[in-house]
């Protein structure tokens, strides 16, 4: 490794990347936030580096942004977009990542909307390109 | 009060325990220690963060290098127009057309749906009757298909027109790699800066800690050096060499500063990858490490520090064979090459291209053999120096069906022989030394184990084929004491052995006889077993002078 972080820093590091819906156990909707929240400052680049099975998680996908999704539409493997289209397809699942959506906005300001338009616009765009997600 | 407190803190408090200065009230607005650490701190993490996120995208690519990105159906789709659809301000378009069209949650979802299906079908011109089918405000299908050809249909099929240029599935080749000298490159793409080229951080002059070897670093630590502005190729060849930074480089990373700085210095062209901004360093593979060479490197490498100049040649020659390349032998006969060849690599790397040299037998052949054979031909170069070279090449050749004679033609020469194993002398009158000339010329050696190699034992079967009078070689010898491998030699070394036994049984059957019945009961085993160091003082004094003296597994016959 070529950086100047110590063992643990680096174990933290890849940890945040790889799997941050395991950053918080997400039981309650807080924990879900947080988790939203970590994958809300993700780069197009890092989108992909969560597992898959990260986006089975509605926090996970209460986090996407608009460019992360068009980018996990591009170049996600196979294995990827089935996660995502079985969480999508999932009543429940919708409803908790509005749930995360409407906390989130409940942080900026009582009358804000901004994470839920981008996540009905997420939602939107998967329900489009549907034909890219289902296998 | 307050200003009391002021005064106190002014008069009492001037430095507290984390370095700031109460006594200035200003010293808030200067940077403190504390705040500068704590900035490095996080600078430190965001980059370490950095080159973590690096290190896992590699790996996340050569693990899906080779994953299936889109489903068939999409993935038939021109690249360029699947990219066109999946652009996310498709969903503005969408919106609006639904807007316009006056559609409802339901009418607005089957757009995307229709738009693929013409995208998958190519079929253009059937816009209006997929919209007719899908939507149900059939009244307004006209206008839908209109706006959806105006905003979507018409780009894909301006898209479609295009050539393809598809690196993998769901992939384009859209690397654009520009030819730009490094200050041009630094000055359009900023983040090309913090590419890390080496791996070992670098120690700046000014700065207390090591910092990452980025592209700014190794700048910054050259201008340190040698001073700004432009430096000769010495200076730089001085810099990458003799310099704090520069001499911990392996030859390939020193090979990309050298290519940065000369860029640097002469404004020469790099590759500047656009796209990740990066510079693409375009540089000849590390050779290998010494201590890390293959196994198949190891008898060349071994050969040419010994092999005098010619055999060197011809070295070169055999791996340039080695490795598919056209031979350059010149006048050399195949019989020579074949002869350095069997020599100089063990059976393992001949194997490798023992198509090209016919000697199939010789790939069972064990490797540590062969490599104590190649030890003891080394042995033999260096103390046959002196000897011509065209009759070293020979001598060294243990499969040569002559190299027995001319090996003892040369021990009788020279009476002490160096061998990898120590010096051993060898008797001039006495044929039947440790150095066996017939096992030698089987490529085998003589050990003082009672086991004996496969090679050794069809070499003796060989001999006492040869010799079918004489079915034991040892009792035909007339010298001191002989090794013997068999444990049962008692047996084996018979006639008088085998007399003695039969004297002895007999005596026996004799005293049991008379002893009756109750001496039947002893049982007798066909052999005696004498542990070593052991003399039967009871046997007979007639027997005593036949028996042959024996040591552990040696039998002295005299």
């Amino acid at each position: 490794m070529n950086n100047d972080l110590s063992a643990l820093e680096e174990f933290d590091a890849q940890r945040k990347i790889q799997f941050p819906y395991l950053l918080h156990s997400a039981v309650d909707l807080l924990a879900k936030k947080k988790i939203a929240y970590v994958v809300l400052a993700k780069k197009e680049n890092e989108i992909l580096l969560v597992s898959p099975s990260g986006f089975g998680e509605s926090a996970v996908i209460a986090g996407l942004t608009e460019k992360n999704i068009e980018y996990f539409a591009k170049f996600a493997p196979r294995e990827y977009r089935e996660k995502l289209a079985e969480a999508i397809d999932n009543d429940y699942s919708l409803k908790d990542i509005w749930e995360v959506a409407k906390a989130m906005d409940e942080d900026l300001d009582g009358n804000a909307t901004r994470n839920r338009l981008r996540v009905k616009k997420v939602l939107q765009y998967i329900y489009d390109n549907q034909i890219v997600f289902h296998f | 009060m307050k200003t009391k407190i002021n005064s106190l803190i002014s008069d009492n408090m001037p430095v507290n325990f984390l370095g700031n200065n109460f006594k200035n009230p200003n010293a808030a607005s200067q940077q403190s220690p504390v705040f500068d650490s704590f900035e490095d701190e996080k600078q430190r993490l965001a980059e370490g963060y950095d080159d973590v996120v690096d290190e896992l995208s590699a790996k996340w690519k050569i693990e899906y290098a080779s994953a299936q990105i889109f489903p068939e159906a999409v993935a038939n789709i021109h690249p360029e127009v699947r990219n066109f659809l999946l652009e996310f301000s498709r969903v503005s378009d969408y919106d609006e057309i639904s807007k316009q069209a006056g559609l409802d949650e339901k009418g607005r979802d089957a757009l995307g749906q229709i738009v693929w299906k013409i995208a998958q079908t190519k079929k253009f011109g059937e816009i209006a009757n997929e919209v007719n089918s899908q939507v149900a405000l059939a009244s307004s299908a006209s206008l839908i298909s209109q706006l959806l050809e105006q905003k979507i249909i018409g780009k894909i099929v301006l898209l479609s027109a295009k050539p393809i240029t598809q690196s993998r599935q769901g992939e384009i080749v859209a690397k654009k790699e520009l030819k730009l000298s490094l200050s041009q490159a630094l000055l359009q793409y900023p983040k090309l800066g913090e590419q890390s080229i080496t791996s070992n951080p670098l120690k700046l002059r000014y700065f207390p800690t090591p910092v990452r070897s980025s592209i700014k670093n190794w700048i910054t630590d050259y201008h340190d050096c040698l001073g700004a502005g432009k430096h000769e190729t010495m200076d730089r060849g001085n810099y990458l060499f003799h310099s704090e930074n520069g001499k911990k480089l392996t030859p390939v990373e020193r090979q990309k500063v050298s290519l940065m700085l000369k860029s640097l210095d002469e404004e020469t062209l790099l590759d500047i990858d656009s796209d990740e901004q990066k510079i693409v360093f375009t540089v000849a593979p590390e050779a290998p490490v010494k201590g890390s060479q293959s196994v198949a490197e190891m008898p060349a490498r071994q050969t040419n520090q010994f092999a005098p100049v010619a055999r060197r040649e011809e070295l070169s020659s055999r791996q340039a064979i080695s490795f598919g390349q056209p031979s350059v032998q010149g006048a050399r006969t195949s019989e020579e090459i074949s002869q350095v060849e069997k020599v100089q690599t063990p059976p393992q790397v001949r194997s490798d291209f023992s198509n090209d040299f016919n000697n199939k037998s010789k790939q069972s052949e064990d490797v540590a053999q062969a490599r104590i054979r190649q030890s003891l031909n080394f042995s033999n170069l260096q103390s046959q120096q002196g000897v011509k070279k065209a009759e070293a090449a020979k001598v060294f050749d243990f499969e040569d069906s002559d190299y027995a004679s001319r090996l003892r033609e040369k021990i009788s020469a020279n009476s002490t022989h160096e061998s990898d194993f120590g010096t051993f002398s060898i008797n001039k009158s006495n044929e039947r030394t440790e150095v066996e000339p017939q096992k030698q010329s089987f490529g085998s050696l003589s050990f003082s184990s009672a086991q004996e190699l496969p090679v050794e034992k069809t070499a003796t079967d060989v001999s006492q084929k040869l010799e079918p009078s004489t079915p034991n070689p040892t009792m035909k010898s007339s010298g001191g004491a002989k090794t013997w491998n068999s444990p049962d030699f008692k047996r084996q070394i018979s006639p008088a052995v085998q007399l003695k036994e039969n004297q002895t049984d007999s005596i026996q059957r004799s005293v049991s006889e008379e002893q009756g019945s109750m001496a039947a009961q002893k049982s007798y085993s066909p052999y005696v077993i004498v542990p070593s160091h052991y003399q039967e003082k009871s046997s007979p004094s007639a027997d005593e002078k036949k028996d042959p003296k024996i040591q552990g597994n040696m039998v002295d016959l005299s």
